[in-house]
């Protein structure tokens, strides 16, 4: 590294500066760069001279704001992410490719259940929480958009539910790019259904997710993909609080829509559909996801 | 773990040594990026690319300056590469410069620096950070930038009056905006 001699030229003899001599110092003044020479010499002018007090006090100012800017703390879950990327570069036994099976967590009797229990739940959780006119990219998967309009426009929903998140679209490319996955989501699926669109969304502060929205006469189906939170506990690799929604494993029906949910060590899915149970495992079983 | 641990744990692929150098860093790493990108979410990502990076090169680092200084060089060029592609991009600042001015921050000195900062060059703003925002010395920061600390002094003067001018046009600006506003309908 050059070491730099303090002001190796003392610009000055006999300890008299003039105001054009000072003002180009009074930045290194400042940040303590000066020489103890040219500093006795800037000092003794700054003593007898007021306007160029008054500029070495504009320019602390300045340099005062710029310092009381608190630095910002890395989010916990930055070295969770670069310790993924650091395995998966090593070749550790990386979380096997996931191929997305409805019949994982799709299974008519627990959707039956888990909608009673679930839909009073998100129901009430509505009613006390009014119009969702939060901030746009909650911490989670904000379905509001989409449950309002329920017995409605499901792809106006759809629509709100992307824009809520911040939404913008992209190429199945930049998503693999953006969210390190390899994402195959053909523009056909079975049923007849169209990809209308993959967007990347925001969660938080931090977190991404991956929307693929199709359409076709059979219905709508929006997917939503997202890394699970993963914390160590004891050593122990754990999924804590997904993302993507709080009916973990379970499905709920709002009117014609259904919401599915299934996450794993290095996956979480959602889906938000209007297809019935065949069309819709015919679907997911065309789309693949790997890490 | 010493400096030196560090750096012979993670020549060696440790992971617990790896852990050691982002802990040592991640704040300042990532904080610097996010006051250079003004993206949370940009600067999340950079920072990823800065450790791996990082990693990866780690048997380069020869030891003549800092660990730190080592990695806010690898961090600033990750900054500034994303900074040119986003060039041609301005909407991002724009917008950003737009929500600024939406909100109700008149109260806030800070306020006119936020917006002042992101209307410098590239090349200043992250002068002035490395120099108030991280509180580098004039070496550091030449050890950083690979240029000659005489470089640093005569760029953060440059940085300082273009940050001044700016702000004296901002307020300017308000004061002519103010009693238009005021004004009653």
């Amino acid at each position: 590294m050059p070491v730099r001699k303090k002001n190796p030229t003392p610009r000055v003899q006999n300890n008299e500066m003039t105001c054009s001599d000072v003002r180009p110092l009074l930045g290194e003044l400042l940040d303590g760069e000066l020489s103890a020479e040219t500093l006795a010499a800037v000092e003794a002018h700054l003593a007898h001279c007021g306007a160029c007090r008054a500029e070495y006090a504009e320019l602390q100012e300045l340099v005062g704001g710029l310092r009381r800017d608190p630095r910002a703390a890395a989010p916990a879950e930055l070295w969770t992410a670069i310790e993924r990327r650091l395995e998966a570069a090593s070749g550790a036994p990386a979380d096997p490719p996931v191929r997305i099976r409805l019949a994982r967590f799709v299974s008519g009797r627990r959707l039956a259940t888990a909608a009673s229990l679930l839909l009073a739940v998100g129901l009430g959780w509505l009613a006390l929480q009014g119009p969702w006119a939060a901030p746009a990219g909650a911490a989670q998967i904000d379905f509001r958009p989409v449950l309002e309009q329920a017995d409605g426009d499901i792809q106006a929903g759809i629509a709100a539910l992307l824009a809520r998140h911040g939404g913008h679209a992209v190429t199945p490319e930049e998503a693999a790019e953006l969210m390190r996955v390899r994402v195959a989501a053909p523009d056909e699926l079975p049923g007849g259904l169209t990809l209308r669109s993959l967007h990347v969304l925001h969660m938080g502060r931090h977190h991404k997710a991956l929307a693929w929205h199709y359409s076709g006469p059979a219905g709508q189906l929006l997917i939503l993909q997202c890394p699970p939170k993963i914390e160590k506990r004891y050593g122990n690799r754990e999924c804590v609080a997904c993302r993507l929604g709080g009916h973990n494993g379970h499905g709920v029906q709002v009117g014609k829509l259904r919401l599915m949910h299934s996450e794993s060590a290095n996956l979480c899915l959602c889906v938000v559909t209007t297809l019935g149970e065949q069309d819709l495992e015919a679907a997911m079983e065309a789309v693949k996801v790997e890490f | 773990m010493d400096e030196r641990a560090i750096i012979q744990g993670c020549r060696a692929g440790n992971r617990d040594a790896q852990r050691a150098l982002y802990e040592l860093f991640a704040d300042r790493i990532y904080s610097l990026l996010r006051r250079i990108t003004r993206d949370e979410h940009a600067a999340f990502d950079l920072a990823q690319d800065t450790f791996m990076r990082a990693f990866e090169r780690i048997g380069e680092f020869e030891g003549r300056s800092g660990l730190g200084t080592w990695l806010y060089r690898i961090a600033t060029n990750q900054a500034l590469q994303w900074l040119r592609k986003r060039r041609t991009e301005r909407r991002h600042e724009e917008r950003i410069a737009r929500d600024r001015r939406s909100g109700n921050h008149e109260d806030e000195p800070a306020y006119d620096l936020e917006n002042g900062l992101l209307r410098l060059s590239e090349q200043h703003r992250l002068i002035l950070l490395l120099r108030y925002h991280e509180e580098l010395s004039y070496d550091e920061i030449a050890g950083i930038l690979e240029v000659s600390p005489g470089t640093v002094a005569s760029r953060l003067n440059r940085a300082r009056e273009e940050l001044r001018k700016i702000l004296l046009e901002q307020r300017g600006a308000c004061a002519e905006e103010k009693p238009d506003a005021a004004r009653p309908k």
